[in-house]
């Protein structure tokens, strides 16, 4: 029996953690022994602990004290785990560098997007950078969820090609087939309102781009005053979004609905999915939108164009520019059978190219190779 | 089913006058529901007499608006619940295009119709959640509205006169799925009048349904029907003390200071 140890710093809802949950769920129980390490409580907690996964609580907030450094280094320890995976920056960081102290056969650390690559010329930037370049010295294998990842971690020389791979994030499409579920809801074309929602999910973090949709949903609310905008996720942008929509004199047709665990249900009763991000890795949301038949409209970024190829099944438009993002939207509006092709398209592609299933065995045979290189 | 939830107090007559309107448009087909809120010496016999269908419902004292309508509302049966106050009456058939609205759109919590005074002029029945500021901006717009300005008035004709989705709608004439009303725990009881209303629809809003204004179902509003004369006084004061939990519970400390700065040097403030 293999051990693997997942650790990842955040248990909110994410598509990281979400990441973690299906691997941790699907990894072959005969072969995989698979525990994590993350926050005390959260999301990934409780579904974890539902599906009857051991979970670690083990806080990485601070993740530069000595304190979180040791008890990992403990936890590491007691638990001994053939392989260590480390899911995003602080886990990579903290869980690489207590394995220096600790019994690990194989360790394996996972870029959810590698963020800090797309900040500008920075102290930060340049500290990650050759933080990351130290960490790769003792760390077997790195994974990345896209290509362009990979390409752009070359290129900045935190990624070693001999030891790296791309395994694609893929979701689990039955998840979203909430087309029973919603056996309720009726035909949605009685009513006369043409009511239209819009919606985006995302951490409310400069990442993701708000501030361009709501300057976006000032212009699509001119032309379709029943148009509301659904933006799901909390962060630290909350309190000066709502304001700047109230400024902006949509606040009417804007909703801030915090994080949600019904993410399935709100993305079936949305007309277009949008995603306004300045970068990305490669952002499970989409998946999730596609799943459910939902047309997108998307920044033209990284990790986003690997997914969607503009008009065929979605609309890309560059980032940072919210006249285009209306223009697309309000395309995607009116013309209903663009709206069900798109859709319908991006269904397709996710069942056949971003299935979980392939994720999960792709890790398999990872976890497979390093432990017989270790013999 | 819709469940129509009426409260009164004192005002019997004007019961009568808006249930009789409602059976004029649509017949049978829905229950109606009245909450007597501890009136002072009023028959009901008579209206029993008339309107045999409507369940009553008796409180020995007033127990305010808000805690009226939930206690109708634990008893209704319909899917929707439709709080009308008793000071309103029917211009048109209208339940059977709001259930199909609702049929349609699962998204949609709230609807509130059009609400007109009794010479056809526009009440402004539904805007945006108050905030200090906002607030501010919005009285002056209803003192030009009063006033009579021929530019705004035409701005807000038009604007009341589309369907769109808005922050509140007044609990005048409300309709609300009976679930969402349930799981988001009703009217808030500690708001004796007024604010009822906003703050109902701010939880339906944040828990992820839409509050859609539907001009296409009118009714006329004789305001302040229900509360005149004497009570004038107390009511203000419940409006005041409403008001000050609203931004306790909702809006930023600063707003609550200044609201309770602006209501001290005005002499408004609830003692």
């Amino acid at each position: 029996m293999v051990t693997v140890l997942m650790m990842i710093d955040d248990a909110a809802v994410g598509g990281g953690q979400q990441h973690v949950l299906w691997l941790a769920e699907r990894l072959d129980r005969q072969r995989f022994q698979v525990t994590v390490a993350c926050e005390d409580q959260g999301y990934l907690v409780d579904e974890l602990r539902k599906k009857g996964i051991t979970v670690y609580p083990l806080s990485m907030s601070n993740y530069l004290s000595l304190v979180s450094l040791w008890r990992c280094v403990r936890l590491l320890r007691r638990v001994a785990p053939s392989v260590l995976h480390t899911h995003g920056g602080t886990a990579g960081f903290v869980g690489r560098v207590a394995s220096l102290f600790a019994p690990v056969k194989a360790i394996i650390h996972t870029y959810h997007g590698i963020h800090y690559l797309h900040y500008g010329l920075s102290i930060r930037k340049i500290l990650y950078t050759w933080m990351d370049r130290l960490l790769l010295n003792w760390t077997d294998r790195l994974i990345c969820v896209a290509q362009n990842d990979f390409d752009l971690g070359l290129r900045s020389g935190v990624i070693n090609p001999s030891k790296s791979v791309v395994i694609r994030n893929g979701i689990d499409v039955q998840h979203y087939n909430v087309t029973r579920r919603l056996s309720d809801v009726g035909n949605r074309d009685t009513g006369s309102s043409n009511l239209k929602i819009v919606g985006t999910i995302g951490r409310l973090h400069v990442q993701k781009g708000h501030a361009y949709l709501l300057e976006a949903a000032k212009l699509v609310v001119e032309k379709f005053p029943t148009t509301v905008f659904q933006i799901i996720g909390d962060g630290e942008l909350r309190q000066s979004l709502e304001q700047r929509s109230r400024t902006l004199g949509i606040e009417n047709n804007v909703q801030f609905l915090g994080t949600r665990p019904d993410v399935p249900e709100l993305l079936a009763h949305m007309d277009v999915f949008v995603l306004p991000s300045l970068w990305e890795g490669m952002p499970i949301v989409i998946l999730e939108a596609m799943a459910v038949r939902k047309p997108i409209v998307a920044s033209d970024v990284d990790g986003v164009s690997e997914i969607v190829i503009n008009k065929r099944d979605g609309i890309l438009v560059p980032p940072r520019n919210p006249k285009e993002l209306a223009q697309a939207i309000s395309l995607i509006l009116t013309d209903r059978g663009l709206a069900e092709c798109l859709g319908q398209r991006g269904f397709d592609k996710v069942v056949s190219q971003f299935d979980i299933e392939t994720t999960v065995s792709r890790t398999q045979e990872l976890y497979d190779s390093v432990l017989e290189g270790q013999g | 089913m819709i469940s129509v939830i009426m409260v009164q107090h004192n005002n019997a007559e004007l019961s009568k006058e808006a249930i009789r309107s409602l059976k004029d448009f649509h017949g049978e087909g829905y229950e109606i529901i009245l909450v007597d809120n501890g009136s002072a010496n009023n028959n009901m016999h008579d209206l029993r007499c008339k309107f045999p269908n409507v369940q009553v419902i008796k409180n020995e004292e007033n127990i305010g608006f808000g805690s009226a309508n939930n206690v109708a509302a634990k008893v209704a049966k319909g899917e929707i619940l439709f709080f009308m106050n008793n000071d309103t009456v029917c211009k048109s058939e209208f339940l059977s295009s709001i259930t199909r609205e609702f049929a349609g759109r699962p998204e949609v919590g709230i609807i509130g119709p059009k609400l007109l005074n009794s010479d056809d002029s526009l009440q402004l029945s539904a805007g945006r959640l108050p905030a200090f500021w906002g607030e501010i901006a919005d009285k002056v717009l209803y003192r030009l509205v009063e006033r009579r300005v021929k530019l705004i008035q035409r701005y807000i004709d038009w604007k009341f006169s589309q369907m769109q989705p808005v922050g509140w709608v007044t609990g005048a004439a409300l309709f609300i799925r009976k679930e969402l009303f349930m799981q988001i725990g009703g009217f808030d009881e500690k708001m004796f009048l007024y604010f009822e209303d906003k703050d109902l629809c701010l939880r339906a809003a944040s828990s992820g349904n839409i509050v859609f204004y539907y001009p296409t179902a009118c009714l006329v509003h004789l305001k302040g029907g229900s509360s005149k004369g004497d009570i004038l006084h107390f009511t203000q004061k419940m409006y005041r003390k409403s008001q000050l939990w609203y931004y306790q519970k909702h809006r930023p400390p600063l707003e609550k200071l200044l609201l309770k700065m602006y209501l001290h040097i005005t002499g408004k403030y609830p003692n």
